[in-house]
């Protein structure tokens, strides 16, 4: 009797543990979280799925890494309005406040102040950033630079011009003279244009604003009110400035009309161009091109300059807008979508997002890594090429592109002052403020309205707009 | 269900079951976005969740702004002039070809004139940048005259132009294409008693094949006549803050009011007027060409 009751114990015993062990089956595989991705992760469709298996064994869950090869933005409006349910979104910045204020994702606050990954990796003033009147929104996926002044050395060295003397605008404006006198009368490269700026979106500016200590974008003073400093009074020498340059012919007209990659060629394969106002990354990036190409540094040799000197003796420069992970309000896994936005601000997770992945990208030999042609070819990049963690070290990455650490070094100095544009809190409608003030603006530099007529007319719309008050 | 109705739907249904695949195909991808989008016209900007209504509010606010009044204009300037220049270059081109005498060289422009449309418009946005840009090959061209470079893609009077021209130089193979077609159709015989009665080929071509043409020509001015007020990859391609002001159309407002700000209540207000619109026009022109009485 004892001995059938011990067998009819054991037999339920067996049939409650293995059920309670398959519900707890069942349970894992259904976390599986979506994730919709913008530039983090492979760089094609093979290396995606090897991205998003070494991000399930570094997290332990169940990942869809959905990594979209062209028009984010595009598929991401359509995927969310279509109610589709992602648990972790990519997003910029500007999105951010857009989508935060729309109601559309998770208030982030307590789970980042909780969080020890957090408080042990990332640092406090770059968390205030990306604060929404004090709330967070998203969490980092890299690190942002800034861009800065890149200027092709080899040319100026040609000119006898010390760099390093080179703090206002006009002393701009007297080395872009001499190297198109050179260029065009010494060289024989008629008409050169020897800089460029990229207009559409009125980026790459700030260097020059930094000379009378303003910053782009809209901002609120004490009383709540909105104000762009670029339409400030302020601000006319340095538009005037830039139409002097435009009028001498020492502005790209493509500047206009051309594309980031149109300056970019410009500057290191062809050298067109003898400045411009780019990425600190791109300031290596330049260089290992021209590595490639055989040019450097004889022919390209790309530094990274600090632009010009504030009144108060600072240099101000423009932080990019934060690339940022979400988790949508709809997430069905907000739990484990956080699980990796923390594992990307970890050391580990920075060599993911920037090496790449173990045995593809790279292997490692004698603690060192060593990268294999694909991962080269990859540039040290899938999305963070400067890792959030402060715990990172870039040596691990190796030997970095020539100039590049030195560009990064510029936003460390004390009397560098790198910080994101205004956002207005989240309220500024940033596409509106580009397209007023680059249509204004361009009139402006092209000669066919005064500095103070188009800054008049580019406040006029602002405040139609409601943007500014 | 009526008798006669009834016996029709029997007797028919083979076919009325072939069609259902189409009828389908249409309500989901066409009628019911197109619902949701007028539903999302009347709700608050909202991405994600529960959308609100709020009326009229999004129509409001787009007939209140600068930037979707400009683009009205800018719209219906570019496109009426598109459609025009379309219509009248290709039956121009159409006409030409019917006198080339050498089937050789007469396909062999066709497919010229044709090639074009295959392209996307980012190709053509690179070839018109590489003809127009300031060491284009068009300045190059004039500096053999001693004429100054023009900004072409930058210059305000030239903006307009530069996009119709773009457009036509796309289309224009195209719509000849319909119209050589319409032209091989007219009836030989006719040409052969007007040169008995002794007409110059001029008088043919404006007695004889002109008037043929004019079933055609009523069927490319109304499927041009939809597409006047959607005009967006060409904007898309060749915008610029310098031209900016003169070349944002109706579609890239709402391309960036939409994706790129989110705002899908506003846009999706904006693509409706834009629906209504294109109703209108194109009602307006089946009116003024007589286009139902056949």
């Amino acid at each position: 009797m004892k001995t059938k009751r011990f067998v009819v114990a054991l037999i339920v015993l067996v049939f409650v543990v293995g059920s309670l062990f398959a519900q707890g089956q069942i349970d894992r595989k259904a976390v599986e979280v979506k994730v919709l991705a913008g530039v983090t992760g492979g760089k094609d469709e093979a290396e995606n799925k090897l991205f998003e298996k070494a991000m399930e064994r570094a997290t332990g869950l169940t990942i869809t890494w959905e990594k979209p090869p062209s028009g984010y933005d595009q598929v991401l409006m359509q995927k969310l309005g279509a109610g589709e349910a992602y648990d972790l979104i990519y997003l910029n910045q500007f999105q951010m406040y857009t989508l935060a204020n729309q109601g559309a994702l998770t208030d982030l606050t307590s789970r980042i102040a909780a969080s020890r990954v957090y408080a042990e990796n990332v640092d406090r003033e770059e968390l205030e950033k990306i604060q929404m009147n004090g709330r967070y929104y998203a969490g980092f996926n890299k690190l942002e630079v800034f861009p800065l002044v890149n200027v092709n050395k080899a040319i100026t060295d040609k000119l006898g011009i010390n760099l390093d003397t080179l703090n206002t605008l006009d002393d701009y404006y007297q080395m872009l003279r001499s190297v198109k006198n050179y260029m065009e009368n010494v060289v024989g490269r008629k008409p050169y244009y020897p800089f460029f700026t990229y207009m559409p979106d009125i980026w790459d500016l700030q260097p020059w604003f930094s000379s009378v200590g303003l910053r782009r974008g809209v901002f609120k003073d004490a009383s709540g009110k909105k104000y762009a400093p670029f339409v400030d009074p302020k601000a006319q020498p340095v538009w005037q400035w830039l139409a002097k340059l435009y009028r001498e012919g020492l502005m790209d007209p493509a500047s206009f009309t051309g594309k980031t990659g149109d300056m970019r060629n410009k500057m290191w394969q062809s050298q067109e161009i003898v400045m411009d106002v780019d990425w600190a990354a791109w300031t290596g990036l330049y260089n290992n091109n021209a590595i490639t190409a055989g040019t450097y540094p004889h022919i390209v040799n790309i530094v990274g300059l600090p632009g010009t000197k504030s009144p108060q003796g600072t240099y101000l420069l423009e932080q990019g807008g934060a690339s940022l992970w979400a988790i949508p309000s709809n997430a069905k896994h907000p739990d484990e979508a956080f699980k990796i936005i923390e594992y990307m601000a970890t050391k580990e997770g920075g060599l993911l997002l920037s090496a790449g992945i173990e045995g593809y990208d790279y292997v490692v030999q004698n603690g060192k890594l060593a990268f294999t042609e694909v991962g080269l070819a990859h540039a040290k990049d899938h999305g963070a090429p400067f890792p959030i963690s402060t715990q990172f070290d870039l040596g691990v990455l190796g030997t970095m592109n020539p100039g590049v650490l030195e560009s990064v070094a510029i936003g460390k100095r004390a009397d560098v002052e790198v910080a994101p544009m205004g956002y207005a809190d989240g309220e500024l409608d940033a596409r509106k403020y580009y397209d007023i003030m680059s249509k204004w603006m361009t009139d402006c530099i092209m000669g066919k309205i005064s500095a103070d007529v188009a800054m008049r007319e580019a406040a006029n719309e602002l405040r139609i707009n409601k943007l500014i008050d | 269900m009526n008798k006669p109705l009834q016996r029709r739907l029997k007797k028919f249904r083979v076919f009325y079951l072939m069609f259902l695949p189409v009828a389908a195909y249409f309500l989901i991808f066409t009628y019911y976005p197109f619902f949701r989008g007028l539903v999302m016209s009347f709700q608050e900007n909202r991405l994600l969740g529960a959308r609100p209504f709020n009326g009229l509010e999004n129509y409001r606010f787009v007939i209140m702004e600068p930037n979707f009044l400009a683009s009205v204009k800018n719209s219906i300037i570019i496109g009426v002039w598109d459609m025009g220049l379309y219509f009248a270059f290709a039956l121009l081109l159409a006409l030409i070809l019917n006198e080339v005498a050498r089937r050789t060289i007469k396909q062999s422009i066709q497919t010229i004139a044709y090639l074009p449309y295959l392209f996307s418009w980012a190709v053509i946005g690179g070839v018109w940048a590489l003809i127009f840009d300031l060491q284009g090959l068009a300045n190059k061209a004039l500096s053999l005259f001693g004429v100054e470079p023009i900004f072409f893609l930058a210059a305000p009077s030239l903006a307009r132009p530069l996009i119709i021209a773009m457009g036509v130089w796309r289309s224009m193979g195209y719509f000849a294409l319909l119209f050589t077609v319409a032209i091989m159709a007219i009836d030989e015989q006719l040409f052969e008693a007007a040169r008995i009665d002794g007409a110059s080929r001029f008088n043919q071509i404006t007695r004889i094949i002109i008037p043929s043409l004019g079933p055609t020509m009523k069927t490319i001015i109304v499927l041009l006549s939809i597409g006047v007020l959607t005009h967006f990859d060409e904007i898309y391609v060749m915008v610029n803050p310098a031209n900016r002001r003169l070349i944002s159309t109706l579609m890239l407002y709402i391309y960036e009011t939409g994706i790129l700000n989110f705002k899908t209540g506003t846009a999706s207000a904006g693509a409706t007027l834009v629906m209504i619109g294109t109703v209108a026009i194109t009602a307006l022109m089946r009116t003024l060409t007589s286009y139902d009485e056949g």
